[in-house]
């Protein structure tokens, strides 16, 4: 193997590497850097929606929860009106179905900037 | 130096100056063009990859550690991306195994190659890169065209040493069989 490395260390001896003599790329990637920059700008605000949408359905999850676990308690005095407890489940469904939208709609600009 | 410069031109770009990014394509294209096209063989796709991952390098700059030189950590995005073109690609790219039995593997004769104009021998090299498996192409060509070591070379491609070690083996052995193929 010693003599076949030397054969074309040989062989490679002299020769340099000037593939890309004519390589003009400069601009373009300029231009295609510029395009993705902006689509950052977009993606930045879907985030920001996202992250507020996520927090709004955490804190709706701990008040329906704690509304649920107080009649364990007995505690009839914290539990509030059953009508106003009707309606969270659908408010919670609503805000719920708006987020994944929002968030498939950042996923599929992720996957747009990807490309 | 160049490390200095680079770590310089980093911060101006982190900092927002976006033209900043020019200096990064005119030191590193070249070097990037001949890595992907190594593997992908044909120049137009080289170009294409090496804008896509000029690219990726910019959108992921923040995650660059400067604890490794800036041009092995662009290299790796090219390669990645050539691989990437590679196996999408599979089907167009058939490589043959070279005939072992027929042929002796040292067939070349030392004291001729030097009479050789460095042109032809240049052309010859080129034309036998393009008959080789990607990653042995890659391999072989980053150690004695670039001149890098077994340790930078796994820098440069992730491959683990002994990876690197089996594809430089099997890439020699290839490489003198493919190019004695034509006679002088």
């Amino acid at each position: 193997m010693k003599n076949c490395d030397d054969l074309i260390r040989n062989i490679f001896s002299g020769i340099d590497d000037d593939h890309s003599s004519n390589l003009e790329i400069e601009e373009k990637v300029i231009m295609r850097i510029r395009e993705k920059k902006d689509h950052s700008v977009i993606i930045r605000k879907y985030k920001r929606f996202a992250q507020v949408g996520n927090l709004i359905s955490i804190l709706l999850f701990i008040i329906i929860s704690f509304w649920s676990i107080v009649p364990l308690f007995n505690l009839n005095s914290l539990q509030p009106n059953s009508e106003i407890l009707l309606y969270i489940p659908t408010m919670y469904a609503s805000l719920a179905l708006l987020i994944l939208f929002f968030q498939s709609e950042l996923k599929r600009e992720m996957r747009g900037t990807n490309k | 130096m160049r490390t200095k410069l680079d770590i310089f031109y980093i911060k101006k770009i982190l900092d927002g100056d976006k033209d900043a990014f020019r200096y990064f394509i005119k030191e590193y294209q070249e070097m990037a063009f001949s890595i992907v096209i190594s593997i992908v063989k044909n120049a137009a796709n080289a170009e294409d990859i090496v804008q896509n991952g000029f690219v990726q390098a910019y959108i992921s700059l923040r995650s660059f550690r400067k604890e490794s030189k800036f041009s092995s950590w662009l290299y790796k995005i090219m390669i990645n991306e050539a691989l990437k073109h590679v196996n999408k690609n599979k089907k167009r790219f058939i490589y043959n195994n070279p005939d072992y039995e027929n042929t002796t593997e040292l067939s070349i004769d030392n004291s001729i190659i030097k009479e050789i104009s460095i042109a032809e021998r240049k052309e010859k090299i080129k034309s036998t890169l393009v008959l080789m498996k990607p990653k042995e192409a890659l391999v072989l060509k980053l150690h004695y065209l670039n001149e890098f070591s077994i340790k930078e070379i796994m820098v440069i491609t992730g491959f683990s040493k002994s990876n690197v070690k089996i594809l430089l083996h099997r890439a020699r052995k290839n490489f003198i069989i493919y190019y004695s193929k034509d006679k002088y």
